[in-house]
Order: structure tokens, then sequence, then C-alpha cells
């Protein structure tokens, strides 16, 4: 069957391609803009088949594994009252807006491919992409928590985990009590592990902000004191780090490309990274390693923020999330390019 | 006098293969430009290639243009193994740099070519299995769908639309935010 028919109109019509030569150009659409590979796949059949072929999508996602996947975007909640958005980075997004008129319930996290929702007593995971819903009971008590999803296949790149077991990590401390309590769900159990403990003092609390995962760590940010709560998955076990001396506003965790706890935060309109790295003596420490001058990296155009403040961080993609008084940014910290993406401002994100 | 080693890579250099077209027309070129082709590389490796290596799936006019490419990126990399041992490591990288950038200029121009052209050519690469070849026209072709509605892509490559009308309908519900 020819892979493609030709009409004669064409002053000299390209040749039928074989579908071997076919599936080397879908093979190459880039993956920034996942409308294109859906457009193409309504262009004729042999170029559907292909797209929608599991040996050709696992071909597609080995071709562009040294490519970091696109950010579709991200949720907040608006203190309008409209409940949780989506706000899209793509010109055009899969995911249904506003989100499915707000039936799911409220995004706490996001991470490989999952967004865990709060809805009523329960927890909900849910992949927007194929549709799975999974709900699990939240844990009571405590006034102050935080949450994590991640995938919990060992080895996993998380492009095309969809469907596999997870893991909720669950922290919470109550008002005025020292102790804060950690919990993991693990979707191959069913259920949730024993709590294990540690005293951060009754005067600080754990702030709601995104957490972040860097190998078997799942760390969190402590409201008052701005110290790091940092869960390890290997060992069960709870512990705190202390945050650089700063005194500054808006300190967000932000790991390292090559694996390291790492915090940011905006002054004087520039971009401050640290990341925490063992000194000489084994010791660990915070060094500022990366400034970028927000102003240089932004087009000329949207220059006219006179405040801005790091708002979420997507791990996998390796994009800040900046919310300033003139809009929201995504500042790109591997090409090190910025863009607006909304004229709005956010009060809070959880991306 | 020429000592027996200079004149056994003089002999190398030298190996010729005879290329032919579908329409018949010969082609002689240098093993270094035909081993570009995977396919032909196999043919030399298993004997085959004396009297010719018949091409019946490839035109002059492709041909022409494929062994331009061959000739110009053998070159390069016959160029970058040459200048690895008589130059610095600093002069290394200056000639690695100019040799990048005057490859990316051909290719560049290479692609300079109309549709159908880019889609004989894709045809030869895969059938010749010249991965550079293959990889620079096939992404052109990629890039150039990008941000293009389905209509237009088949209009630029002048292909007939043989899903039916409620196969277009049904996928378009499904995704339409593909498609707004």
């Amino acid at each position: 069957m020819p892979a493609c028919i030709l009409t004669p109109h064409h002053p000299r019509p390209p040749p039928d391609l074989v579908e071997d030569a076919i599936s080397e150009i879908l093979l190459r659409l880039r993956p920034e803009e996942p409308r294109d590979l859906f457009r193409a796949s309504l262009v004729c059949k042999p170029w559907r088949r292909l797209l929608t072929d599991a040996a050709f999508l696992h071909r597609y996602r080995c071709f562009h594994r040294h490519r970091i996947p696109p950010l579709l975007g991200f949720f907040f909640e608006s203190d309008d009252g409209s409940g949780p958005r989506f706000t899209p980075a793509t010109s055009s997004s899969p995911l249904p807006q506003p989100l499915l008129e707000c039936r799911l319930g409220l995004p706490l996290d996001c991470r490989h491919g999952r967004v865990l929702l709060r809805k009523g007593e329960n927890y909900v995971v849910w992949d927007p992409i194929y549709g799975d819903l999974q709900e699990l009971p939240a844990p009571h008590g405590p006034f102050h928590t935080s949450v994590a999803v991640l995938c919990d296949a060992a080895g996993c790149d998380h492009r095309d985990c969809h469907g596999g077991p997870f893991l909720v990590v669950w922290v919470g401390n109550g008002f005025a009590e020292d102790l804060a309590y950690a919990l993991v769900y693990s979707s191959r159990v069913g259920s949730w592990g024993s709590a294990v403990s540690l005293d951060v003092g009754f005067d600080d609390a754990i702030s709601p902000s995104r957490a972040a995962v860097v190998g078997d760590q799942v760390c969190f940010m402590l409201k008052m004191s701005a110290r790091i709560l940092k869960y390890d998955l290997a060992k069960h076990h709870l512990s705190v780090i202390s945050p650089p001396n700063l005194y500054w506003e808006g300190i967000s965790l932000v790991p390292t490309e090559d694996g390291l706890i790492g915090i940011a935060a905006i002054r004087d309109f520039s971009l401050y990274l640290w990341p925490r790295k063992a000194n000489a003596e084994g010791v660990e420490e915070w060094k500022q390693y990366r400034v970028i001058e927000l102003h240089s990296v932004l087009p000329p155009v949207d220059n006219h923020f006179t405040y801005g403040l790091v708002i979420g961080f997507a791990e996998g993609v390796r994009v800040i999330i900046m919310s300033t008084d003139d809009g929201v940014f995504l500042i790109d910290l591997t090409s090190g390019r910025a863009r607006k993406i909304s004229s709005f401002t956010i009060p809070a994100v959880s991306s | 006098m020429a000592s027996a080693g200079s004149g056994d890579e003089k002999a190398a250099a030298a190996a010729m293969i005879t290329l032919i077209s579908s329409d018949n027309e010969k082609f002689e070129v240098t093993e270094a430009t035909a081993t570009l082709s995977q396919t032909i590389r196999h043919m030399i490796e298993d004997g085959c290639t004396d009297g010719g290596v018949p091409l019946p799936n490839v035109t002059s006019k492709i041909l022409a243009r494929v062994i331009e490419y061959c000739k110009k990126h053998a070159t390069a990399a016959a160029g970058e193994e040459g200048s690895s041992s008589s130059f610095s490591d600093a002069a290394f990288l200056e000639v690695d740099r100019a040799f990048l950038e005057e490859l990316e200029e051909f290719d560049d121009a290479f692609l300079e070519v109309d549709r159908a052209t880019l889609f004989d050519l894709i045809l030869a690469a895969n059938y010749l299995d010249i991965k550079g070849l293959l990889n620079l026209t096939c992404q052109k072709v990629a890039d150039s769908v990008k941000g293009k509605t389905p209509e237009q892509i088949r209009e630029m490559y002048n292909i007939v639309n043989d899903l039916t009308p409620e196969e277009e309908a049904e996928i378009r519900r499904e995704t339409q935010w593909a498609f707004e």
C-alpha cells in the first residue's frame, strides 16, 4: 500500500514515502509543542498509524531522551474564589480548562506526570494525560501540612510511567506543637505506612508550598524559620537543614541539575541559586553558585516589573515560576531564557 | 623513491567505486565517499562492487546530489582525522570549529531544494542508509510542519487525506485542544 497518495495538481509532486521514511520524519517532530504531534496524526492514515503505535512512541521517547520534555503549564489557586486553575505554557494544552470545573479538587503537588489533589477527606492522584484517577484517604490531624507525589518505579526516567506505582509523602505538624510527622502512602501496598517524627519547635509550621524531590530526599519548607524539613525515603527518617543567612523573603526549594538540594530567591532583580554542597572536610554547607540578572534575561518589552517572587519550580524541566507585579514569568534554568506567560499576578502556586 | 607503505596508502586513497543510477548513468566515487552509505559499505565488505553498484531506486539527478553531500562530509571527516595529529589542541579546536561551520553552511545550502527533491533525497538516504543525510532532510520536513494544521501539511506535501470524514471528526473531537 502506498504510504501516501498523491494528487496530480502539483508541478512535480513529492514522491510516495515508504513507511520507514515517514517514521524518520515523524520521529523528528520536536516535542516542545505536543500539539504538532496530534495535528500530524490527522494528516493521513499512515501518519496516524505510526503516531499511535506503541513501538514508534517508544522510539520517539528514546530519540528525544536528551531533550528536556516540555512544561505543559502549572496549577494555581486564585484568591478570587474561582478555584484552582491551570495556566498552560505551550500554545495549545491537552489539559482541560478550567480544570474540570474543579470537580477533582484542589491541586497540591504535581510530579512525574501525576497531579495530587485534595478532595474532601481524600487525596486524588490524577494522570491528566490519560485521565486515570486514584483516591486515597488523607491523614487526619495536624494543622500545617504539605504533601508530595512521586513515581515509585526503580530506575524510571518518568517519561512514560503513567499507571505505574507511586508514593505520596505527607508531612504535618500541629498548632503550637513541637513534633512534625511524616507518613508515606505506597500505591503498591495501598495504605499509609507508620509515622516518623522530629522536634521542629512549637513556634514553627510546615509551609504548604511545594516540596522538592532530590534522589531519596523529599524536602519541605518550614514557614517561620525558612528551614528545610527533609524526609529520607530510604531511611524513613526526618531531619532539618538551616537555610543560608539571608533573611530574604520567598525562599523556594530549587534542586540543582546534578541532584543537590538547593534553594532560590530573588533580590534586587536578580535570582540567586544556592546548592548545598559538601566542603573539603565533607561537611555540607550552602554555596551561592548562580546569579541570574532578571532584567537581562527578559525581553525588553517585558521588563516592567518592580517586584518578583519565586512561586514554584518544575523539577523535571528545570523551570522556575516567578510572580511579579507585571505578570507571571517562566525562567528556564537550562537555557537561561525567560518569558512572560500571563499578565495576571498570582498569589500562590501549587504547580 | 616511494616506499611500499606509501604506495599502498596511495592505492587505498585511489580506490574507486562505480555507482549506477536508475537511468543508467555511471558515477565514479572514492571508497571514502561511497562508504558514508552503510548499504554500499556492506556491499564493499561483501566484495559485491565489481562492475559497479546498481542503484535502481535512485535517479542520476538525485544520485548526483547525494554524492555531492557524501563528498563534502567524507572530506570533512578526513580533514578532521588528518588535523588531529598535526595541530596543537588549540589549533585543532580552531580547525574543528571552522570545519563544522563550513559543513553547516554547506548543509543549509544543500537543503535549498523543492519539496519533491527533498522527498527524493529522503528516499535515497533511507535506501542507501546515509544517517547524516537522512537526519538532515527529515529534520527539514519535520520542522516545516511545525505549527501547521493537517490541511496545510497535506497541501505542502500533496498528501491525500485517506481518513474517512467520520474518523476525522472523531479524532478532532477527542483532541480538540490540538486544533484550536
